[in-house]
């Protein structure tokens, strides 16, 4: 899923400065999961606004709101009178979710409430880790499905390198596991340790965002003519 | 430097007490709901029930300050109710915090069972902290 956090008061209360109503828009997917972007979370943020905006004497409206995923345009035609009675949206999906809203309700504007931060899963209970960085060019069946691009803090496919110190990597030793010390606990598990001597090769980075620029996908073979 | 009380200032206070902290057990119809000027007494039936919307929609109210009447360390009936009502009035303070308003303005306050507790004594540290800290800047005049 998606894992994002809430930006702090002051930034957002200086992105809506100027406008009278604003609307708190939450999301129930990705970010509803982590915390963020969930009915309750809108909740609480848009009181915690209507505090801020009380202490600083300001006379801003804050109503709530949120979709089933903020990404698709089919749900958000479903908030289309909440959002007509706005001046402004302060949505608290991803990234992909906040593009979304600016193009369906242009001119309305939408701020970002959240910084989207990457995509994860949850390890333990309200906790989540980086597993995919979306790179565009799968290596999984090398390293016994354990990303070393994701989860290995140099990104190296042919790891571990000097920094691994007792299954820990040295950026933080308190918090970062070593990436490719799990790729070798993972592949000693199903047998195929003869894969840590294999060497991958230079990785193609022209499918990742850094090398192709801004990436789609077509499948010409779904389109409804 | 210490914050002195403001002279002539009624701090509005709301009361979130447990159940069972409040009247230590006893039937409530019989006890009655303690009084207090300024202060105003919501029962719970554990202080783990505390919402932090709650808090946040006292201070948006109008409230000075917002006190959660607990079970003593403990002695939590439901087991862990105590410690979610710690955690929730701390996310309230960091909230504040973050907001600009000084603080804390939120309060865990540890009652005592089996005995019904004095309201008053258990209330005079939080209504005197509010008192140094003086009106909440949110509250609409």
């Amino acid at each position: 899923m998606i894992i994002a956090e809430r930006k702090p008061i002051d930034e957002l209360m200086e992105m809506i400065g100027g406008f009278k109503r604003v609307l708190a828009l939450g999301c129930r997917g990705c970010v509803a999961e982590c915390h963020v972007g969930s009915d309750q979370e809108v909740a609480l943020l848009a009181e915690a606004l209507r505090l801020a905006a009380a202490s600083r004497k300001l006379d801003i409206a804050f109503s709530e709101g949120a979709c089933e995923r903020q990404c698709e345009w089919e749900w958000l035609d479903e908030i289309s009178e909440q959002v007509e009675e706005a001046d402004a949206v302060l949505s608290l999906a991803c990234g992909v979710g906040i593009q979304a809203m600016a193009e369906r309700y242009c001119p309305t504007r939408t701020f970002p409430a959240v910084n989207t931060t990457f995509m994860g899963m949850r390890l333990e209970q309200s906790a989540w880790s980086e597993m995919c960085a979306g790179c565009g060019d799968c290596v999984l069946h090398l390293t016994g499905g354990v990303c070393p691009v994701a989860r290995c803090s140099k990104s190296l496919l042919n790891g571990p390198c000097g920094g691994s110190d007792q299954g820990k990597c040295e950026v933080d030793p308190e918090n970062i596991p070593c990436g490719w010390q799990l790729v070798y606990d993972r592949l000693k598990a199903i047998g195929r340790l003869d894969l840590m001597d294999a060497v991958i090769p230079a990785k193609d980075w022209s499918t990742h965002n850094s090398g192709a620029g801004v990436r789609s996908s077509v499948r010409k073979d779904m389109i409804i003519e | 430097m210490t914050a002195q009380p403001q002279s002539g200032f009624q701090p509005r206070i709301i009361a979130f007490c447990c159940h069972n902290s409040l009247y230590g057990g006893e039937d409530p119809r019989r006890l009655g709901r303690p009084r207090l000027e300024g202060v105003k007494v919501v029962e719970l039936p554990c202080s783990g029930k505390i919402d932090r919307l709650y808090m946040l929609k006292a201070f948006t109210a109008g409230y000075d300050a917002v006190a959660v009447v607990a079970c003593p360390e403990g002695q939590c009936r439901l087991v862990n109710g105590t410690r979610w009502a710690e955690r929730r009035v701390k996310f309230v303070n960091d909230m504040l915090a973050e907001i600009g308003i000084p603080g804390p303005r939120a309060f865990l306050v540890r009652g005592s069972t089996p005995s019904r507790p004095d309201f008053q004594e258990l209330m005079q540290p939080v209504i005197e902290e509010t008192r140094k800290l003086g009106p909440s800047p949110a509250a609409r005049t």
